[in-house]
């Protein structure tokens, strides 16, 4: 079996790679979308324990 | 040994156990999606009896489906506990699957008309399957609204717990919908599901490609615990004593 | 005041999607109930002359006729009570096949013939490759002693039956 024939999926290439293509792009991005938010989390976690120290040092 | 559960209710116990577990997962989801997929598309018949090689969207669809339907389950088994015990971490794990189900949902649905479109000939028909699963999705997006339009937390989760319930009713409704005892009688297209007559090598490929689901879901719903636990918890001492050091 | 709008977008988001399905599950409910007819229905002249409507059944086996070169089709379903012929234009569905369910949507011309603007096909729940799907079709048909055979007799009485369906109005 060739690549092509593989990809031809026997002229239903098309819907079944509509299929997987979505799942995997789906399963890409919510791991990918999880990671960009646990940063975004963790430099605002990072703020309040700024904040803190400096309140704590001008009391 | 014996295993005190009821310190890993804690978030400060729990953070730190799943953010070791999530590799794990991960490893697991992908080594086995790969097996699956391989299996799935080099170990199975290429024609069967009616349906031709698009039959091979089952892979796919049918863990999808069955993920929709288990993790909304376990989603409202921990909205459940979090109702009777007031337990923080059940609400934040229930809400840390909701994304992840309608995700499930929306990709049996896609797949599923995809499917639809090669065998039956449509994309969509009110199908009573078609139909309650997308209700499904609707119900879990409205369980997402509701948690996020309150500002008070416990509120929202406890609102949102009890909508949760509600729409329970929707998996028996899903189970059922294929009710049709002659297909001469009926104008549902969606066919039942059964063990038996299932080629062997196309049952495993898709039992493999469940388990690799189901790793998938523990791997992204543990990564989305943690990114609540960061949000709700940042004044909490533990968390920025456990982060504050090398955040 | 930026929290209160967001809720009021919120509410209003969770009504419309209230409404949404609301509405969406009591038309697909209409549609399932109201729209869909049987061949023995439309024999006994319950179905609608004018407007759009569902019709299914098992395509009569030997009963697909088409013209070389040419899209259109026709075929006879059946509910192996009645028979209904039906014209269609267009492509068929893959799984289409004689002595399998399908349901069409169109309407019905006044010399009873339904011509369909739309044809799709149902499918059973075997995912087996053909030769395996064969054998065990045969063991059945051993068990059973020709069940399988049994439907299609039914369906050659057929003008016995309708003629007595007529006789009804």
């Amino acid at each position: 079996m060739t690549f092509s024939e593989f990809v031809n999926m026997g002229g239903y290439g098309y819907f079944i790679w509509m299929c997987f293509g979505m799942v995997a792009l789906v399963m890409f991005a919510e791991p990918l979308f999880l990671r960009l938010q646990r940063k975004a989390l963790k430099r605002k976690l990072d703020r309040v324990i700024r904040m803190n120290k400096r309140e704590n040092q001008s009391e | 040994m014996k295993i005190n559960w009821f310190k890993y209710s804690a978030p400060s116990n729990f953070y730190p156990v799943i953010g070791k577990l999530i590799p794990f997962f991960m490893f697991f989801a992908i080594v086995l999606s790969i097996g699956g997929l391989y299996w799935g598309f080099f170990q199975t018949p290429d024609v069967l009896s009616d349906q031709k090689q698009y039959y091979r969207i089952i892979f796919i669809h049918v863990p999808a489906a069955w993920m929709s339907m288990w993790l909304y389950a376990v989603m409202v088994g921990w909205a459940v506990i979090g109702l009777i015990f007031n337990t923080r971490l059940s609400y934040m794990m229930a809400a840390a699957i909701a994304p992840t189900g309608a995700m499930f949902t929306f990709l049996s649905l896609w797949t599923g008309a995809f499917w639809g479109k090669t065998s039956w000939g449509t994309y969509w028909d009110w199908d009573p399957r078609m139909t309650s699963e997308l209700m499904l999705l609707f119900v879990y997006i409205g369980y997402m609204a509701l948690q996020s339009a309150i500002d008070d937390t416990r509120r929202a989760d406890q609102a949102a717990a009890i909508l949760s319930l509600v729409g329970l009713v929707m998996l028996p409704i899903i189970y059922f919908s294929i009710n049709c005892p002659n297909p001469a009688e009926c104008s549902s297209l969606h066919q039942g599901s059964s063990t038996q007559q299932i080629e062997t090598n196309i049952l495993w490929a898709m039992l493999v490609m469940t388990i690799a689901f189901w790793a998938y879901a523990f791997a992204v719903i543990f990564m989305r615990v943690r990114n609540i636990i960061l949000q709700r918890e940042r004044h909490t001492k533990w968390l920025q004593n456990l982060t504050g050091v090398k955040a | 005041m930026k929290a209160r709008n967001k809720r009021i977008v919120f509410v209003i988001l969770g009504l419309i999607a209230v409404g949404a399905a609301g509405g969406l599950i009591t038309s697909a409910l209409q549609k399932y109930t109201t729209y869909y007819y049987t061949p023995t229905k439309v024999v006994n002249k319950e179905a609608p002359v004018d407007s759009l409507f569902k019709l299914g059944g098992m395509v009569r086996k030997g009963s697909l006729l088409r013209e070389e070169g040419k899209l259109e089709v026709e075929f006879v379903l059946t509910d192996y009570k009645n028979d209904v012929k039906v014209r269609y234009n267009g492509i068929l569905p893959d799984l289409f096949k004689e002595k399998q369910a399908a349901v069409t949507k169109g309407h019905l011309g006044t010399d009873g013939i339904f011509v369909a603007e739309e044809v799709l096909a149902k499918h059973d729940e075997s995912y087996m490759p053909p030769e395996v799907a064969e054998s065990l079709k045969k063991e059945a048909k051993d068990v059973k002693n020709e069940t399988g055979s049994a439907a299609d007799s039914t369906t050659t009485s057929n003008p016995s039956t309708s003629s007595t369906g007529a006789a009804k109005e």
